[in-house]
This record gives structure tokens, C-alpha cells and sequence, in this order.
């Protein structure tokens, strides 16, 4: 009787100490935050102000496409597009990716122009922890339009270090 | 009573069970990968993998040692003379009669019939060439055999997979058996098979041999780390490659 | 000299967009992280990345360490003649590197 209770016990037990660490894989859905429930973009990447010169920057026209959960800070994929038509007369000149958190606040700076066809880029960054990542396109009439992401990153770039393994 | 509850537990502490079973059912660690992962390893060009293989063909045809004879002087087109070898690796080498895996193999050749000096693990040049050349197994099922020779290495093998390691004292039964698909801490565990190796990994930022994810694992239970090339992980290599027989090779693989 | 690989499709209609890609062995280090002795291993990105068709700057990149390791773009540019497209770049190290590819316009 006593030992019946103890092996169970001892099953119950490790049950909890295990089910703290392995938990079944259900994929988690992580909803956007709502534009208004975001700190203003100077307040996420304040180097924007240098960018714009104090220029005021909408939002809108850049699409800003990256994972809402990133496995691994050190290589998330990213894609932007821009609404434009790239004429001589309409076209991105440059586009910005700035970081909230990262060490640099500057990820790249893109230059394009009308021979580019398609304000459009794929590329993969390091993301040092769940932040804001905002793409700020500067227009050839040298208006500004941005986009910004919330990500979620599980294994941080640039501070996790595993040089051992 | 008492007794037999004892014998009861006892039975379920073992890890160990008299014969080594496959997983069921049998999965690359692919199918545990998120979809990025997943893109990655898909698309040829934007694999940071295949920069690795791409890298190893250019080895492949460059001269090297004193006899200025590249891997081309004597095996011609690896896509023909390679084709299907990694995935029979690794085996006894006739030559020395020792368990020999491709980074074995590769610096065997370079030493003794290039006489170039043998290449370092995880050095750009090896798992460049080890990428490539596992690339012409690519898609081809894993199928090293056991057999008399290896025999002892097999269960050599099999018992460090089965036997309590490091501070943490796990098997690698316990998670890549009992628990792949599920999470440890924000890790789905997979069934920790090398069908990708060399590999590039997202936390390594480059590709990296099967031993040295070996040796991370060892880490990850707080066991003395064997050094890559040792007999024990070459050991662990054949019941791995055992353990996984079907699978298709992936290498040059991506995982996180 | 870092293995590069570029994609331009061999031939396009005038007018076309066409698109591009380029992947490029690199470590992208970026100077945070420490080598075995506890020193610091120094910051070396590919820096500037500027692709050129039949010699005009079509698209230019100017790249910092919050780019992944073995930097990788896709993007685009337009048709016009038939020529080539050249990719160059340049490292922290001062190490250069370029690829190019012809393209006929039909």
C-alpha cells in the first residue's frame, strides 16, 4: 500500500519537474501589436531623428515583412517592399533598417534609384532580443514613410555567446 | 510486495533495454524545424550551407601536397566517384582497420596519397570538402552496415547513447528517444540523427561537423567533452548512422 | 577570397524588372564577440555592396554588423541593353570581392 502511493508519488512528482521543462509543442500564435499600442517610432529608434533632420515620418507605404517569432537573433529573415513607382520623378532613394535594441541602431542602409525597378529587398539580419524593427524609406521628394515590426527572438544574437559548443 | 515494487522501479530507472530500437516514427530533424529553418535548407541558393559545398568544389579540383594532385587527379567527377559514399559512412577502412568516418577518410587520403597535412576539424578547408562531398549522398537514405568488423563499435556506440552522462545525468535516450517533439526550456527536441551533417547551424553562424554537435550535447548534460575525431563520437557516429538507416541525407543541412 | 554566388537571369525583355540574388561567405564579425583568451575578436562586416549594370549604380548596400553571418540580398533592377551585372563590395578589412554575370536583352 505504502510503496503503491510512493511509486506514483515519485511519477507525479517528476511528471511536474518535467512538465516544467518539456512542454508540449503547440505552435503559439503571436498577434501584431495595434499601431496605437506601440511607442512612437522616435521613441523605438531614436537615431531617426538624425536620418529625417526632424522631418516628419508617416507611416505607411513600406511593407515590412519578418517572422513574429524568430527561433535565432542570429539570422531572421526579412523582407521590405515599397509602394512606389520608381520613375525619375517618384522613387525611393534610400531605405533604412534600424534596430530598437540591437548595439547598432543601424542595421543597412539601401541606395536605390529609378534603375532599380522595385523598392523591394530580402535580406537576413541579427536581431539582439525581442524588439521594434523599423524600415524608413526616404522618398526622391525627400518625404519620409516607415514601417515598423514587433519580433520575438528566443536566442539573442550578439550577447548569447556559445563559442564552447 | 515490497519486492516487487523494488524490481518495478529499479526496471524503470534503466535506460538501458537489451536491444537498441529506431525512433517510431523515424524523423529527420528537419520535420522539427521551424518554416524558416525549413526555407533555408530548401532553396540551394539562399542555403548558407551550400556556400560550404560550393566552397568544396573548388577544393575538390585545386592540387595540394607535395604530389600536387588534387582529389579530381584521382577521383575525377565527385558527383559520379562520390555518389552514395557518405552515406554508408562510417566505416572500417581496409587500409588501417579502424572505424573511419569522412573527415577520417578525407585526411587519410591527403596524408598518405597527396601527402598534404591532414586537415583540421571544423577548419573551413575540411567541412568545406566533407559538405561537398556528403552533398552527392544528398537524398540518398543512410545506410551504414554493421557487420563483423564494426561490430564492436556499434555497441561501443550503443552504450554511450544508453548510458547517464555529466552533472545533468541523461542519456541521450531520454530526450532524442523519449521526449523528441516536445520542448526543452524553447527547444522542440528532435531524434538527434546526424543525416544533415556538416551542417550549418544559426547559433554556430556556419557550418559545422557532426562531431561538434556531439560535443554540444555532451556540454548541454555537463559531461567531459570528447574531442572531435575521438573514438568514442566516431563509435557514437556508426550507432547514429544505425539508429537513423533510411533517412535521407540532407548534407549540407540547416538547422537552428 | 570568401565564396560568392550570384543569381541574374542570363537573358530579359527591355523594360523588364528583373530580379537578383547574392549570398556571400562571410562572418559578418561584429567586435561583441570574445576568442578563447577573453579578448575581443575584432569587427569585420562586408561594409559596401554596390551592384553596377553596364556600369550604373543600380543598387548599393551599405551593410553593418546587424546583417546575419554569409550576407545574403535579393533585389532588383531594371532591363535595358544587353551587358553585364557586377556586384563589388568591400570588408572592414579592407578585402574586396566581385562577381559578375552577363545578360542578353531580347
Amino acid at each position: 500500500m505504502n510503496n503503491r502511493n510512493t511509486t506514483t508519488g515519485r511519477r507525479r512528482v517528476l511528471k511536474g519537474i518535467a512538465g516544467g521543462l518539456l512542454l508540449p509543442a503547440a505552435a503559439p500564435v503571436w498577434p501584431q501589436l495595434p499601431t496605437a499600442a506601440r511607442p512612437p517610432l522616435l521613441q523605438l529608434v531614436p537615431i531617426l531623428k538624425e536620418i529625417t533632420g526632424g522631418a516628419p515620418v508617416r507611416e505607411g507605404r513600406v511593407k515590412l515583412e519578418i517572422p513574429h517569432l524568430a527561433e535565432n537573433g542570429h539570422l531572421v529573415p526579412l523582407s521590405v517592399t515599397v509602394e512606389s513607382p520608381m520613375t525619375a520623378a517618384d522613387h525611393v532613394r534610400t531605405l533604412y533598417l534600424l534596430s530598437e535594441k540591437n548595439p547598432r541602431p543601424v542595421i543597412a542602409k539601401i541606395g536605390m534609384g529609378p534603375g532599380t525597378g522595385r523598392a523591394a529587398l530580402t535580406t537576413r539580419i541579427r536581431l539582439a532580443g525581442a524588439q521594434h524593427v523599423v524600415a524608413v524609406a526616404q522618398m526622391a521628394d525627400g518625404s519620409f514613410w516607415a514601417a515598423a515590426v514587433d519580433v520575438i527572438v528566443t536566442e539573442t544574437a550578439c550577447l548569447d555567446a556559445s563559442e564552447i559548443t | 510486495m515490497h519486492l516487487l515494487w523494488c524490481c518495478v522501479a529499479l526496471v524503470s530507472i534503466t535506460a538501458h533495454t537489451a536491444e537498441p530500437r529506431r525512433p517510431d516514427p523515424l524523423k529527420s530533424g528537419i520535420e522539427f524545424s521551424s518554416a524558416e529553418v525549413r526555407a533555408l535548407q530548401q532553396d540551394d541558393f539562399s542555403s548558407p550551407a551550400m556556400l560550404w559545398a560550393t566552397r568544396g568544389e573548388k577544393l575538390w579540383n585545386e592540387p595540394a601536397g607535395a604530389g600536387n594532385k588534387s582529389c579530381a587527379s584521382c577521383h575525377q567527377d565527385a558527383r559520379a566517384s562520390m555518389k552514395g559514399v557518405s552515406a554508408r559512412y562510417p566505416k572500417v577502412d581496409p587500409g588501417t582497420a579502424r572505424l573511419t568516418n569522412i573527415e577520417g577518410r578525407i585526411n587519410l587520403c591527403r596524408t598518405q596519397n597527396q601527402q598534404a597535412p591532414a586537415l583540421r576539424y571544423e577548419s573551413d578547408e575540411l567541412l568545406a570538402l566533407t559538405a561537398y562531398i556528403g552533398m552527392q549522398s544528398r537524398g540518398m537514405p543512410v545506410n551504414a552496415v554493421i557487420e563483423p568488423q564494426n561490430r564492436r563499435n556499434f555497441e561501443r556506440g550503443r552504450d554511450i547513447f544508453y548510458t547517464r552522462m555529466g552533472q545533468i545525468n541523461l542519456a541521450c535516450t531520454h530526450c532524442h528517444d523519449r521526449n523528441f517533439g516536445r520542448k526543452l526550456l524553447n527547444d522542440t527536441l528532435s531524434q538527434g540523427h546526424g543525416n544533415p551533417y556538416p551542417a550549418y547551424r544559426l547559433e554556430w553562424q556556419t557550418v559545422g561537423s557532426l562531431h561538434r554537435r556531439l560535443r554540444a550535447c555532451f556540454f548541454g548534460v555537463r559531461a567531459e567533452l570528447p574531442p572531435a575525431g575521438s573514438q568514442d563520437l566516431l563509435d557514437l557516429e556508426l550507432f547514429l548512422a544505425w539508429r537513423s538507416q533510411g533517412l535521407k541525407v540532407e548534407t549540407p543541412g540547416v538547422r537552428k | 577570397m570568401s565564396v560568392a554566388r550570384i543569381l541574374v537571369p542570363s537573358q530579359a525583355k527591355r523594360g523588364e524588372v528583373v530580379e537578383v540574388r547574392i549570398a556571400i561567405q562571410h562572418p559578418m564579425e561584429t567586435g561583441f564577440r570574445m576568442d578563447n583568451n577573453g579578448r575581443a575578436i575584432p569587427k569585420n562586416t562586408v561594409s559596401n555592396l554596390v551592384c553596377r549594370y553596364n556600369g550604373a549604380e543600380v543598387f548599393r548596400a551599405e551593410m553593418g554588423s546587424g546583417i546575419a553571418a554569409n550576407p545574403y540580398l535579393q533585389f532588383y533592377f531594371v532591363a535595358q541593353d544587353s551587358g553585364n551585372v557586377e556586384f563589388s563590395w568591400v570588408d572592414d578589412a579592407g578585402e574586396k570581392g566581385s562577381a559578375s554575370s552577363a545578360i542578353t536583352i531580347a
